[in-house]
């Protein structure tokens, strides 16, 4: 906020409105205020808070899409810790977020830092990475499909010849979730080096010529100035790929279904199978309301180990 | 290094390691370009087999029958229905949030008013709440609205998001008050502060949002999948699912209709991607 | 002041405007050409259509149908017959949005395993009052399928059955004998393995649907995967886990980490096309429009999944499908008409015989063409009692996936088989409450 040069006259005060006529206009204010996001707000609570609000109801019972729920209490959630399967699913996101978010974080750093000391084609690589994720997930999975196939697909080719033995990608339950694991940080990288990029364009040069006239030089620079001053963007990105990772769904959908032996069903795909095909509706609303309660406890405490970055 | 942190003495030693940056950018480039290509490739080779190998970028006889064959012939023609409602919903969609998305940015950025930050924070929590959450209620709703199987079942949950009206805050709240003050001063009315100072000096950020928001609707898949019933309805990707369920797939075709779904996405990109990657930046930063 | 306030008005104006404008064009565009909504519009009293859903068993699916539904509105001036072909993978979806959208289709098409769902979710319509003259009509298998609690629902339209589909010109290559019991099978499959000329033995598919492998199995060991009340779980019994096992001879056979899980379906069927496959579990509809159609030249024989233990049986998959009605049909009559014309021998011939080469499931029907041998043969192990299908149930899907899911763990040796059916057992039998 920049400060109003006294040669203007001030229009509105800085002393706290007390008068009455201020607090009217304050509230004509915030009517008018609401009145202009009511389009937003009304979206927003119809399609994300009520439905939100509907879900917890809904884990409290039992049934189906379309007619009657019977309210059964906390049995729900009971059986979810209990049920083989749905536990599974929570060990089966845990491993493949744990995989995947350090890596695709870190793999992004790294490439965003090499791009960003690149003298040219700066933007024609940033365009390269990103890629992958103008096309709708479906295509790009179907893609990945037919690069793990164990017999055709280039990555068991390109393993065979430094004399790693086939892998069925998909089919092994040992190794489809770092299959998945690989297509999504192939396919997601593209988005947070944007972000690392952006973030690193920020940094004042003047801070590197300092360091080099005191004598420091490549990575000891990126080391102690460029990382530390990046930690809200990681922050950022840490968080951000948290909450988008651990409700994986469509990758499991096109490609494994849940299998082989329910090992890469994750949550959201166990959600989504019990509502629409299981018609168990009640369950699968307890499941995603404890899927919920996962992200969230997750997101504050990064943002607190990030602390000083989602300011607002 | 050299360049940017230093590190490196002398102009040979510059070169080779830019050298290797340059073959490791190429190398990554590779891996996120190429396995399309093999898509394209495959698009216009006539009774695919998966089966050669090693893989072969190259097709052997290439013919444009599988385009053909999508585009003119598949199910009657629905080919051609699908890209418009595609193209209907997104253009209705981008337009509709950039604008209230904008509005609703500038409102949180520069006015004030009661319950803000409240009103704020509850939005950003929003962004948590996972889709598995929202997904059935959000089907029931708009099925006791009777929006099911109309577009508006795809373009109203998106006409605003919690994500938009973050970003555009941002970057709202980076511009400077003075110029609004001096609107005021002249007697601008709101509507007129908002579209003809505030709009203008946010374009990069919307320009970001548009592309962002323009790729997200194109390629949708499971929200149109659920709320779309008629096939005359459907969008490109979920109508290309459907020609991979046919009785037997016909991977040659699908592969086609996936380079004409990625393709308008691949050149809005090409256009835009300078804005694009401006606006994440101020959209993200500041 | 008054100059923001006008302008306000302004906004608000314009903002209307706005919308209403965008609420026309969106309401507008449905109403295109070709596009049949559903629930907007009443349907003209002159003019009624019937919505038909089926998923598809063949890829000529709408050129099978056309001439068939031309004559039914040729016969029926006034209902017009709007027909969609439902993919199977998104039958789930596209079923639950039509019904919970209230549009759903006036007339469609499942299979056993699918529609005791929608029944309990009051989808189907009753027709028991309707269609229980048809009894004497139906074979009997078909006609029990289409009971669940204790109501017909639907017309039976089509069976498929399956079986050992043996290539014999390879068969008789490597001098091996047609298997009659499983010793036997067991010795021809690992004969018939040749890794240096690429042929195995034998291949059934692990793949998502491979239940109908799974559940003859499990009767060739003796048991069944639910028990007649739908209560218990029954498959981890010792036969069950004895035919469980077998599967794991399937990696020893063909000296791959797993057949079907390492193969896609299509490098599967190329591999039998081909002529490299032994022996591959296959439904009765491929017979004629795939193998005979792809690979003439093949010769071959057909045998049923064989008796494993003791009290064991020969064991073939018979899978039923019905027309079902709607009970949100907006016009039943017509509905009904439909049905009942979709029920007649002719489409029984011209469509399940000769179009798509399945089992008609009504018996004593003229005009029927000649039935491929192998078909034949995979039918009357249904005669003999050898058929074992889907036991009628909501749970049945979850049950399968188990099944499946477990079998995926045996394959790639990360489960013993013990240890699998004793997991079906714990994630099924707690959710089997009874219908």
């Amino acid at each position: 906020m920049s400060v109003t040069s006294t040669a203007q006259p001030a229009l509105r005060t800085a002393a706290p409105a007390t008068t009455p006529r201020h607090t009217w206009r304050r509230l004509r204010e915030t009517l008018f205020c609401y009145l202009l996001l009511s389009p937003s707000l009304i979206v927003i609570l119809g399609f994300s808070i009520v439905p939100l609000l509907w879900s917890v109801y809904y884990s409290f019972t039992k049934g189906g899409m379309l007619g009657r729920h019977t309210f059964v209490g906390v049995q729900n959630y009971v059986k979810a810790f209990e049920h083989p399967i749905f536990l599974q699913t929570l060990i089966n996101t845990t491993q493949y977020a744990v995989l995947t978010v350090p890596v695709v974080i870190l793999l992004a750093l790294v490439v965003a830092i090499v791009i960003f000391q690149l003298p040219k084609m700066q933007g024609f690589f940033r365009g390269t990475v990103y890629f992958p994720l103008i096309t709708p997930v479906v295509i790009a999975a179907n893609i990945w499909a037919y690069i793990v196939n164990r017999d055709f697909g280039p990555l068991n080719h390109l393993l065979s010849m430094v004399g790693v033995p086939r892998i069925d990608w998909l089919g092994d339950p040992v190794w489809a979730i770092p299959a998945i694991v690989m297509m999504e940080i192939w396919r997601g990288f593209g988005f947070y080096v944007i972000i690392l990029f952006a973030a690193l364009q920020s940094i004042p040069k003047e801070l590197y010529e300092a360091a080099r006239i005191d004598g420091a030089k490549g990575l000891r620079i990126i080391w102690s100035i460029t990382i530390p001053l990046l930690r809200p963007a990681l922050g950022f990105c840490f968080i951000m790929a948290t909450i988008f990772n651990f409700q994986l769904f469509d990758a499991v959908y096109v490609l494994t279904k849940g299998g082989p032996a329910w090992k890469t069903a994750t949550v959201s795909w166990y959600v989504y199978q019990q509502a629409f095909q299981a018609d168990n509706v009640g369950f699968a609303s307890t499941m995603g309301v404890v899927l919920l309660v996962i992200i969230l406890t997750l997101s504050l405490m990064q943002m607190r180990f990030f602390r000083s970055d989602i300011e607002y | 290094m050299a360049a940017t942190f230093g590190g490196v003495q002398n102009r040979r030693q510059t070169a080779a390691w830019q050298l290797v940056w340059y073959l490791l950018m190429i190398a990554i480039s590779v891996v996120t370009v190429v396995p399309f290509l093999f898509m394209a490739s495959t698009s216009f080779t006539q009774s695919f087999t998966m089966m050669t190998y090693p893989p072969t970028l190259i097709p052997e006889n290439p013919s444009l029958a599988n385009y053909y064959e999508i585009i003119f012939t598949f199910q009657d023609g629905m080919f051609p229905r699908w890209f418009f409602n595609t193209l209907f919903t997104t253009v209705a969609i981008t337009a509709g949030s950039l604008f209230l998305n904008t509005l609703s940015g500038y409102i949180f950025a520069k006015k004030e008013f009661f319950g803000k930050n409240f009103v704020f924070a509850l939005l950003l929590a929003t962004l948590m709440v996972p889709r598995a959450v929202t997904l059935i209620p959000s089907f029931l709703i708009v099925n006791r609205l009777g929006l099911f199987n109309t577009y508006w079942a795809l373009i109203l949950p998106e006409l605003s998001t919690a994500f938009g009206i973050f970003m555009m805050r941002q970057f709202i709240s980076s511009l400077p008050s003075e110029l609004i003050e001096v609107a005021k001063i002249d007697g601008a009315g709101e509507l007129r502060t908002f579209w003809s100072i505030i709009i203008p000096l946010s374009t990069p950020a919307m320009a970001a949002l548009g592309i962002f928001t323009v790729i997200n609707s194109w390629n949708a898949f499971l929200w149109p999948l659920i709320v779309l019933r008629a096939n005359t309805m459907r969008t490109l990707v979920v109508g290309l699912a459907t020609v991979q369920s046919e009785f037997n797939i016909d991977y040659g075709l699908v592969m086609a209709g996936s380079v004409l779904t990625v393709l308008p996405m691949l050149i809005l990109y090409i256009l835009f991607q300078p804005y694009f990657v401006e606006g994440l930046r101020m959209g993200y930063g500041k | 002041m008054f100059r923001s306030q006008v302008s306000r008005r302004q906004f608000l104006q314009s903002s209307a405007a706005l919308m209403s404008i965008a609420a026309l064009a969106a309401c507008a565009v449905p109403a295109a050409p070709g596009a049949s909504t559903g629930g907007d519009t009443a349907p003209d009293a002159a003019a009624e259509t019937v919505l038909f859903w089926k998923p598809p068993h063949s890829e000529k699916e709408v050129d099978l149908w056309k001439p068939l539904l031309e004559k039914f509105q040729t016969e029926n001036p006034g209902i017009t017959v709007e027909h969609q072909v439902v993919p199977w993978a998104s039958v789930d979806e596209q079923f639950t949005a039509a019904f919970a959208g209230g549009s759903p289709p006036d007339i469609f098409y499942l299979p056993d395993e699918w529609y005791p769902k929608y029944v309990n979710q009051d989808q189907i319509a009753d027709v028991t009052d309707k269609i229980s003259g048809w009894k004497d009509q139906y074979s009997e298998a078909g006609w029990t399928g289409a009971t669940y609690k204790g109501s017909t629902w639907g017309a039976p339209f089509l069976g498929v059955a399956q079986g050992w589909v043996l290539n014999m010109t390879l068969f008789n290559e490597k001098g091996v004998a047609a298997p009659t019991n499983w010793e036997e099978f067991r010795a021809a499959a690992q004969a018939l393995t040749d890794t240096a000329a690429g042929t195995y033995g034998v291949v059934a598919d692990a793949g998502p649907t491979n239940w109908t492998t799974m559940v003859p199995l499990l009767a060739a060991g003796g048991t069944k995967l639910l028990s007649d009340d739908l209560l218990t779980v029954t498959a981890n019994t010792e036969g069950g886990v004895a035919a469980f096992e077998t599967l794991l001879e399937n990696i020893a056979w063909n000296d791959q980490s797993s057949t079907p899980v390492g193969f896609t379906a299509d490098q599967i069927r190329s591999l039998a096309l081909d002529g490299k496959i032994g022996m591959i579990w296959q439904e009765t509809s491929t017979i004629k429009a795939v193998w005979r159609a792809e690979a003439p030249d093949l010769e071959l024989a057909t045998i049923p999944m064989l008796k494993l233990t003791d009290d064991g049986t020969n064991a073939s998959w018979a899978n039923i499908g019905f027309m079902f009605m709607a009970q949100q049909s907006a016009d039943k009559e017509g509905a009904f008409k439909l049905l009942e014309y979709l029920s007649t021998d002719d489409i029984q011939v011209e469509y399940v015989q000769k179009g798509v080469d399945l089992l008609p499931l009504k018996k004593d029907i003229a005009g029927l063409p000649d039935i491929d041998p192998i078909v034949e043969e995979m039918v009357s192990w249904l005669g003999e009692g050898y058929g074992v299908g889907t036991q009628i149930s909501v749970r049945w899907r979850d049950a399968t996936t188990s099944l499946v899911q477990e079998a995926q763990a045996v394959l790639s040796g990360a489960k013993t088989a013990a240890q699998a059916l004793a997991d079906v057992e714990a994630t099924v039998g707690p959710i089997l409450d009874g219908e």
